[in-house]
């Protein structure tokens, strides 16, 4: 079934009929990670690259930062049987949005951060597609691990 | 060599920060001498002749080579490895303007080796009043930047 | 199969994530070797053992130029493969040109820009 992680969310999950979506991606970054051995499978949504910006609100609702929200989403993979070293780490998002500044946008901040986040767990990302600025929806199939993003109508397997 | 935008020196030093350092750079009003301020120069000549200059503070090396290293930023390597980070940030900024901006593959230019001095809160703000260099910010840490033409 | 992997590069921040990349690939290495400068380079080549050679072109000593071209003359370390790894501007016309440079990727690079690097060099074997 399609379970559909919102903005600043994540799910994990190790059942093969699942599909986990995200819709709406602009500055923010969906971020999946598979274990093909145990086939459990993970979608974060964070919206901001740190949680040292707000320390309150990263106690409240940690999903919503880039350093954050991947430690959670790390914890409850491994909760699931995964193994750090097999994920495989795909990325989506992090555009510039209508009227956010070309050089300094929060997307580029984002894509920054959560590689930052990435190198630091010793994770490389396997597929990106970030940048531009058209929102895009995210999905990721637990049964093959298969991420597919969906843009104004046109749809890509990474 | 007026051809070259501060715009693109921006932009490279931008890319090259998040690329290999994974730091976000955002812009600044002014860039006040932080607590260990630092120059670094870094000459080329070839078709065009001319020097970039670099005003940093130690700390943002200290945070480069952190988070290169994947270490803490108060992790003894990190503090070790700063300038070298940031003479390293002036070498791939230069070489990567100069590429992009060779009009074809028989233009060479020599870039030669970074310098790095540390300097005073006065030095630091003599060298600014110079003109030209571009106020920035890195994880709240001051960084400013300037092409300027040789003759 | 295993590797051994030489990285050359006056920076230490540099060969520290040029080496920390090649770590979180899949590609299995038995070593991996550092030098600062060309000359260094080649000390540590002429006594055998490596697959593969990472090098920057603009360093003090020796650069990544001459010590290409020495390796080159030198029937030991002539068919070892070199990758440039470089800001330099002229870096890709130098590795079109030069025998023996098997591909430039230009800095600044991504941890990933490695990995993909190195699994097309060393040709997808074990990788």
């Amino acid at each position: 079934m399609n379970i559909v992680v919102g903005v600043s969310d994540a799910r994990a999950t190790a059942d093969p009929a699942d599909v986990l979506v995200t819709y709406s991606l602009g500055s923010c970054i969906g971020v999946t990670a598979y274990d093909p051995v145990v086939a459990a499978g993970g979608l974060l949504h964070f919206q901001l690259p740190t949680s040292t910006l707000d320390l309150q609100r990263a106690k409240d609702n940690p999903l919503m930062f880039a350093d954050t929200g991947l430690a959670h989403l790390l914890i409850w993979l491994q909760q699931l049987g995964a193994d750090k070293r097999r994920l495989e780490i795909n990325l989506a998002g992090a555009a510039q949005m209508l009227g956010d500044n070309n050089l300094f946008n929060i997307g580029r901040r984002n894509h920054a951060a959560i590689r930052k986040v990435l190198w630091q767990h010793g994770l490389l990302i396997q597929h990106e597609d970030v940048g531009g600025n058209s929102p895009r929806n995210m999905y990721l199939n637990l049964v093959d691990g298969v991420v597919q993003i969906k843009t104004s109508g046109n749809t890509v397997s990474l | 060599m007026s051809e070259i935008a501060m715009d693109a020196v921006i932009e490279k030093l931008i890319e090259a920060l998040e690329q290999m350092a994974f730091l976000s750079v955002g812009p600044a009003e002014q860039a006040a001498a932080p607590a260990s301020p630092l120059y670094l120069s870094l000459d080329f000549s070839g078709p065009w002749w001319g020097r970039l200059g670099l005003l940093t503070d130690q700390g943002v090396g200290a945070i480069m080579a952190s988070n290169m290293l994947a270490t803490g930023p108060d992790a003894p390597e990190a503090l070790l490895y700063a300038r070298d980070a940031l003479r390293e940030l002036l070498n791939i900024v230069c070489g990567a303007l100069l590429h992009d901006h060779a009009s074809c593959a028989t233009q060479t230019f020599a870039v030669g080796i970074p310098r790095l001095k540390s300097i005073t809160a006065e030095q630091w703000n003599h060298i600014l009043a110079d003109g030209n260099f571009i106020p920035l910010d890195a994880d709240g840490l001051a960084l400013a930047i300037r092409l300027k033409e040789l003759v | 199969m295993s590797y051994s992997i030489l990285i050359v590069d006056d920076s230490a921040t540099t060969r520290a994530i040029i080496k920390r990349s090649i770590q979180l690939t899949q590609i299995a290495t038995d070593r991996l070797g550092e030098a600062a400068d060309g000359r260094q380079a080649l000390q540590l080549l002429a006594q055998g053992g490596f697959d593969l050679v990472l090098a920057d072109l603009n360093m003090p000593a020796m650069g990544g130029m001459e010590m290409t071209r020495r390796m080159q003359a030198n029937p030991i370390t002539r068919d070892i493969p070199v990758v440039i790894i470089s800001a330099e501007p002229n870096a890709e016309k130098f590795a079109h040109d030069q025998a023996g440079v098997r591909g430039c990727l230009r800095k600044p690079f991504t941890p990933e820009a490695i990995r993909n690097l190195i699994t097309q060099v060393l040709g997808g074997a074990d990788v």
